[in-house]
């Protein structure tokens, strides 16, 4: 193996495993908003969300609990499509080791290569969802540990729930920044491969003049 | 190995493949085509004489010619220079 060929499999396998460390991410985060969801829907259906403001601020919390479940579940199914995918190629890099020859590492490229072209669209629903979905949690949060709410013509003020703690809230802002970055890295890895992808269009001239096709 | 491949892909899938001797069955199992695109891309590649076909015992078998190699270095290489490019992905 060359040193061009080394070079592309190291990029390769870094690339590949850092796109399964962003999407495995995601998948907590679609668990935690699924979670969320439940929770709150679980404590409404129990009486235990009467702490509460006001009953309109109970039906609000309610109504974003159910979004937030239905964001987790998007989020959850779209990032298990193409984990699995991912998995398996992650799991050939694994058990082919470092006595890997060259055509091996080009079969991974072109399976990779395939396998973005058929993930490209769900990536792009991820892109979009992921984040919603953490704002929809940190949102939940706040709304759940609100005490009181005034609106006024000047503005509103609230104040937190002196039971909820400062830990908590933070959380929620950490899985909400969370999906940022993950939909930022996703959208990173996506401009990578989309530019791969033109790349490979514009080098088939070449390919189709080496097999003759280059006169049809 | 499955997915949206294109053509060239699978050109390069079953050149490679065929480095050994292999028959119509293995090729469309190992590459994922079914009979009739299998046919296409085998009749075609046999008529640009990058694939032979050799029967023995009864059973035809399909090998790599030599002109084959040019197109496989190609292609390997076309494709492994795309990570050596920026910009690549990392975290």
């Amino acid at each position: 193996m060359n040193n061009v060929e080394k070079q592309a499999l190291i990029q390769f396998k870094k690339e590949i495993r850092h796109f399964s460390l962003v999407t495995s991410t995601n998948l907590i985060i679609g668990a935690i908003a699924i979670a969320a969801g439940i929770v709150y829907i679980i404590a409404a259906i129990l009486g235990l969300t009467a702490y509460l403001v006001s009953p309109e601020l109970r039906v609000i919390a309610g109504a974003i609990a159910m979004v937030c479940f239905g964001l987790g579940v998007s989020v959850l199914h779209v990032t298990l499509g193409i984990f699995r995918g991912l998995r398996a190629i992650k799991d050939k890099i694994d058990r082919d080791g470092p006595a890997i020859t060259d055509d091996r590492v080009t079969c991974l490229i072109v399976q990779m290569t395939a396998y973005y072209r058929e993930i490209r669209k769900k990536l792009g629903t991820v892109i979009l969802v992921g984040p919603l979905c953490g704002f929809c949690v940190f949102v939940l949060g706040i709304v759940t540990g609100l005490e009181a709410l005034s609106l006024t013509s000047s503005g509103f003020s609230f104040t937190l729930n002196s039971q909820v703690t400062l830990f908590a809230q933070c959380l929620t802002l950490a899985i909400a920044m969370l999906s940022l970055f993950s939909s930022y890295y996703f959208t990173k890895f996506a401009m990578a491969w989309n530019h791969r992808i033109a790349e490979i269009e514009a080098s088939e001239c070449a390919l189709k003049k080496t097999l003759g096709l280059d006169d049809q | 190995m499955s997915g949206r491949r294109t053509v060239y892909e699978i050109y390069w899938e079953i050149l490679v493949y065929c480095k050994t001797p292999r028959t119509f069955t293995a090729i469309i199992n190992r590459c994922d085509l079914n009979s009739k695109t299998g046919q296409e891309y085998l009749g075609f590649l046999t008529g640009k004489e990058y694939l032979t076909a050799t029967t023995d015992e009864g059973r035809t078998r399909y090998v790599s010619t030599p002109p084959a190699a040019e197109y496989i270095a190609l292609f390997s290489s076309l494709y492994q220079n795309l990570f050596d490019e920026r910009p690549g992905f990392r975290l």
